[in-house]
């Protein structure tokens, strides 16, 4: 049968717990201990002598855990002032630095992907790559980041660069950005002769060869059978910028308006993701071009996607930020262009 | 009081006074338990983890002088005030006096331009 320790190998266990845990030199480690021997002897002694009696095992045990874990009770004799690996001064550019990086870095892997499904790999394997290196990622940024401040913190510390400024070598304030001056006259040129173009590509196919590769490519049947719509739809994205511009109708019409453009896009670009390429060999198909017109395409659709998400996230966001508004303030909330 | 903060705001408030008051009662010889029981009669409550810690760092910033004695047959580590010690207290008692009057006066200010404007 295993034998209870006794209060005495219980003091003698706990005090060789904190002692191991102190990381000092011995003899500053065996004065500790003794103190806090020495300590806890007294309040042993202080409630036998309220009990009247000697303390039962258990009794010295709960006054050990009411005195802290071994651990709680060495760090507190560090000799080094509190310091973490990261400082609580530089702590809040490490955050944002750290934060910054991996959107950074998964926005590239994500517009990588997008445009390796379009290539043709395969999408199974494409999000199994993916999620392997967002893991890595998680693993290897943090570590990088958290690397590089804590040698930074090591030589503030040691060298204390941020007490070394001055006030006249700070960078000067850059000028306001004034706002571009609206040149609606130059807008509206621009604007009708981007959709002459537009109909010119997406109607007259020699202007479409000239365009897009004098004959070797031609658009796909679905991008044909869906030009009216596609040109359409980039009439009407002007014109809205128009309806915005002379506050012609009111600011819930047009959010409505943006909002079911927005669904048309990205419902059109979707039909024509599914249908296939988007180019095609033309009249003057040349073997030779197959390489570049796999490329253009997966350029275009890659872009397409891209665009898309975009688009979604955008939206989802003012989605999000109606519903707050609208939540907050239920009866004044209204949409606002 | 329910507010989240209070805790840390009543530590952070505590912490200056806690050396104050342990310089201030260490001008008589102590070892750590009587001290300790001291502060809380006094009422003051401290950890002891967190007492024993600072008496050491003190005794290393030179305030206190400590040495290990034999009493009621078990040896013990008395503290006191050093000259370097007596001479801090007093500098810092002069300096809460200063912080608590003018604590005093803008409470008490800000108190009245309160009840006028209400």
């Amino acid at each position: 049968m295993k034998r209870e320790p006794t209060n005495e190998e219980l003091l003698d266990r706990y005090i060789h717990a904190v002692k191991m845990m102190l990381v000092l030199p011995p003899d500053k480690m065996e004065d500790i201990g003794a103190e806090v021997r020495s300590n806890l002897e007294s309040q042993v002694e202080d409630q036998a002598r309220v009990l009247g009696r000697e303390l039962h095992p258990d009794e010295v045990s709960a006054l050990l855990k009411r005195h802290g874990h071994p651990m709680k009770v060495a760090l507190r004799y560090r000799d080094a002032p509190e310091r973490g690996l990261i400082s609580p001064a530089l702590f809040p550019l490490y955050w944002f630095t750290l934060r910054a990086v991996f959107a950074v870095w998964v926005t590239i892997r994500v517009i990588v992907s997008v445009f390796a499904f379009q290539g043709a790999s395969p999408a199974g394997t494409i999000l199994l790559n993916f999620g392997r290196d967002v893991l890595l990622a998680g693993i290897i940024i943090p570590a990088g980041v958290t690397l590089l401040f804590a040698i930074w913190e090591q030589l503030e510390f040691k060298f204390h660069y941020s007490e070394r400024w001055k006030p006249e070598a700070l960078r000067p304030v850059p000028p306001r950005p004034q706002p571009p001056k609206p040149r609606p006259m130059v807008q509206f040129i621009g604007q009708i002769a981007w959709l002459i173009f537009l109909a010119l590509a997406l109607y007259s196919p020699s202007f479409f060869w000239v365009w897009g590769g004098r004959g070797v490519f031609s658009p796909s049947e679905a991008l044909y059978a869906t030009r009216f719509a596609v040109w359409l739809l980039a009439f009407l994205v002007i014109s809205q910028s128009w309806l915005r511009y002379t506050r012609f109708a009111a600011a819930r019409w047009r959010q409505a308006l943006r909002i079911g453009l927005v669904v048309s896009g990205v419902a059109l670009a979707i039909v024509l993701l599914w249908t296939g390429d988007l180019l095609v060999p033309g009249p003057k198909w040349d073997p030779t071009q197959a390489k570049p017109l796999a490329t253009l395409n997966q350029m275009l659709a890659g872009v397409m996607v891209l665009a898309c998400l975009l688009v979604a996230l955008a939206f989802l966001r003012t989605l999000i930020g109606l519903i707050r508004r609208w939540s907050r303030h239920p009866h004044t909330a209204h949409l606002t262009s | 009081m329910n507010l989240p903060a209070f805790d840390n705001l009543r530590l952070e408030l505590r912490r200056g006074c806690l050396v104050l008051a342990v310089l201030a009662k260490l001008r008589s010889e102590h070892h750590g338990y009587a001290l300790a029981k001291a502060l809380r009669e006094g009422g003051l409550e401290i950890d002891e983890n967190t007492l024993y810690p600072l008496l050491r760092r003190l005794e290393d910033q030179k305030l206190l002088a400590s040495a290990w004695r034999v009493e009621d047959k078990r040896n013990k580590r008395f503290y006191r005030l050093s000259a370097e010690g007596r001479a801090a207290l007093a500098w810092l008692l002069e300096e809460w006096r200063n912080i608590n009057s003018a604590v005093e006066r803008l409470s008490t200010v800000s108190m009245a331009t309160g009840r006028r404007k209400a």
